[in-house]
């Protein structure tokens, strides 16, 4: 009866079925790289973030003594992760090969160039904070300060804000599926409405019936999902071959994304269709 | 006893289409119920009542005793896997074969896998359709497709046997093999409860006679051979 009814459930559902098989397909290929292009922006913010660089230059006006305080200064700071000060000495022996022979005396050096002072910051957010303490500084002593330009902040906060639409564009696909896949359900139960009564009439628990048509259902997304994973493992290692610094996903060594992964596999594979199915019972 | 009992079974499909009006009538275990009228009497109706495809409007239906509005879904499939139904429009899975058919019959009503072949040959040989196991019913002509609906009844070997004009595109010498088949059965203690409105079989007087027009319930007329 089961290889009966299979049979009969893919004969005349079989527009709907292949449908159903050709979407998750593409849609889990997508959806993989998706994830990968995700994890890999959760990554590249969590580790480039918190190195956030940035360089003050500062011409002391007062004492050399107003640059320890500076630096005092910035210690108290918790948002500071490094804190660096250079010498204009030091500054100048970079640029000194550039530089006529004798340009300078010992003493003009420390006048025309200023002391350079690095650091990081824990985050982006913590850049405005920065600035505004620097206003602070600037307000009340008469040193010369200046936050120099950091052009890849403005890259990280692309980043970031990539990293923000991207999480939006996998809910609304994700959304897309349960949709799609409802859609299709419901399309195959009106198609084989009259076959679903029959079997009813004849005695058949409809869940028996349920029991089939998931079956149908979930054994081909398995295959169909290890498919689509094979593809973007091998599709993966030829971008990893260009950008080396990206990370595999599903980092199997991270508990959190492991268990993100399987539980997505799950869900989508096994509890969605099964839920979506017997919700879908029609009594007769 | 009575085996099932209408208590002023009224049903109207919607919008107010009056397909049966207050009907009382009870049929009796081992009984041979024949169900006739013109076309659109309710026939039909009262016959899915009786197998709940469809739930009275008003009234109430009781199988032995029990009122079918306490029977949960679980005990309305245990009660169609009792029942053997030849449908009018046949209700055959048009893409299986006829072997497929009998055989999802077979199994819904809990026959064993071992003995599902046998019977389905036997039955087959008897309706002279052995040779044709394999053909899909789409396949079919339209008096074998009933031959094959009332074998995946018959096969089951139910207590009770519900046919809705079950000889609507057979020849006459076929009807007659058909009565006769009914009647043995009949003596064997089966209710059979049997829809049509051909004055052929009616005139074989078969059973108790009732007559529908216009959903009610116009005659009972006992007769029996």
């Amino acid at each position: 009866m089961w290889i009966s009814i299979g049979k009969l459930e893919l004969k005349k559902g079989f527009i709907y079925y292949f449908l159903l098989y050709l979407f998750f397909f593409f849609w889990s290929i997508f959806t993989l790289f998706s994830l990968f292009l995700y994890e890999n922006l959760v990554w590249l913010n969590q580790n480039y973030f918190k190195k956030v660089g940035v360089s003050i230059i500062l011409y002391p006006q007062e004492n050399i003594k107003s640059v320890e305080d500076i630096q005092s200064f910035f210690k108290k700071f918790n948002y500071i992760t490094k804190l660096e000060v250079y010498h204009p000495k030091k500054l100048f022996q970079e640029f000194e090969k550039d530089l006529p022979k004798g340009f300078l005396e010992e003493n003009e050096i420390e006048e025309i160039f200023p002391y350079l002072i690095k650091v990081n910051l824990i985050s982006i957010e913590a850049l405005t904070k920065f600035k505004k303490d620097i206003e602070i500084l600037k307000s009340i002593t008469k040193n010369k300060l200046e936050i120099l330009p950091e052009p890849n902040i403005k890259n990280l906060m692309f980043l970031k804000y990539i990293h923000f639409l991207l999480t939006i564009f996998l809910m609304l696909w994700t959304l897309f599926y349960f949709i799609f896949f409802i859609f299709l359900n419901r399309g195959l139960n009106n198609h084989l409405k009259t076959q679903t009564e029959i079997f009813q009439l004849l005695g058949g628990h409809i869940l028996k019936l349920k029991l089939i048509r998931v079956l149908i259902i979930i054994i081909p997304l398995l295959f169909l999902w290890t498919f689509s994973f094979i593809f973007y493992y091998l599709f993966a290692q030829n971008i990893f071959y260009f950008f080396p610094f990206l990370k595999f996903f599903p980092d199997l060594n991270n508990l959190h994304e492991l268990l993100f992964f399987i539980t997505y596999f799950l869900f989508l594979i096994v509890v969605y269709p099964i839920f979506v199915n017997f919700l879908s019972c029609k009594k007769l | 006893m009575s085996l099932i009992l209408f208590e002023g079974v009224t049903k109207i499909y919607p919008p107010y289409y009056k397909a049966l009006h207050r009907i009382n009538l009870e049929i009796k275990k081992g009984e041979f119920l024949l169900l006739t009228g013109p076309t659109g009497a309710g026939k039909t109706t009262l016959l899915k009542l009786i197998y709940a495809e469809e739930k009275p409007t008003e009234g109430e239906i009781y199988f032995e005793g029990v009122p079918y509005s306490t029977l949960s879904y679980k005990e309305i499939i245990s009660l169609r896997q009792q029942v053997g139904i030849v449908f009018q429009d046949h209700k055959l899975f048009l893409d299986l074969t006829i072997y497929e058919n009998l055989e999802v019959a077979l199994a819904l009503s809990g026959k064993r896998v071992k003995k599902r072949k046998f019977y389905i040959y036997e039955w087959l040989e008897r309706f002279g359709l052995s040779h044709k196991a394999k053909k899909l019913i789409k396949e079919l002509s339209g008096g074998e497709q009933q031959k094959v609906g009332l074998i995946r009844a018959l096969i089951k070997d139910p207590a009770i046997l519900i046919l809705d004009e079950p000889t609507g595109n057979l020849d006459p010498f076929s009807i007659g093999d058909i009565i006769e088949l009914l009647k043995n059965l009949h003596k064997e203690g089966k209710t059979i409860i049997f829809s049509t409105h051909d004055p052929t079989i009616i005139s074989k007087k078969p059973g108790r006679i009732i007559m529908l027009d216009r959903g009610e319930l116009v005659t009972h007329v006992d007769i029996y051979w």
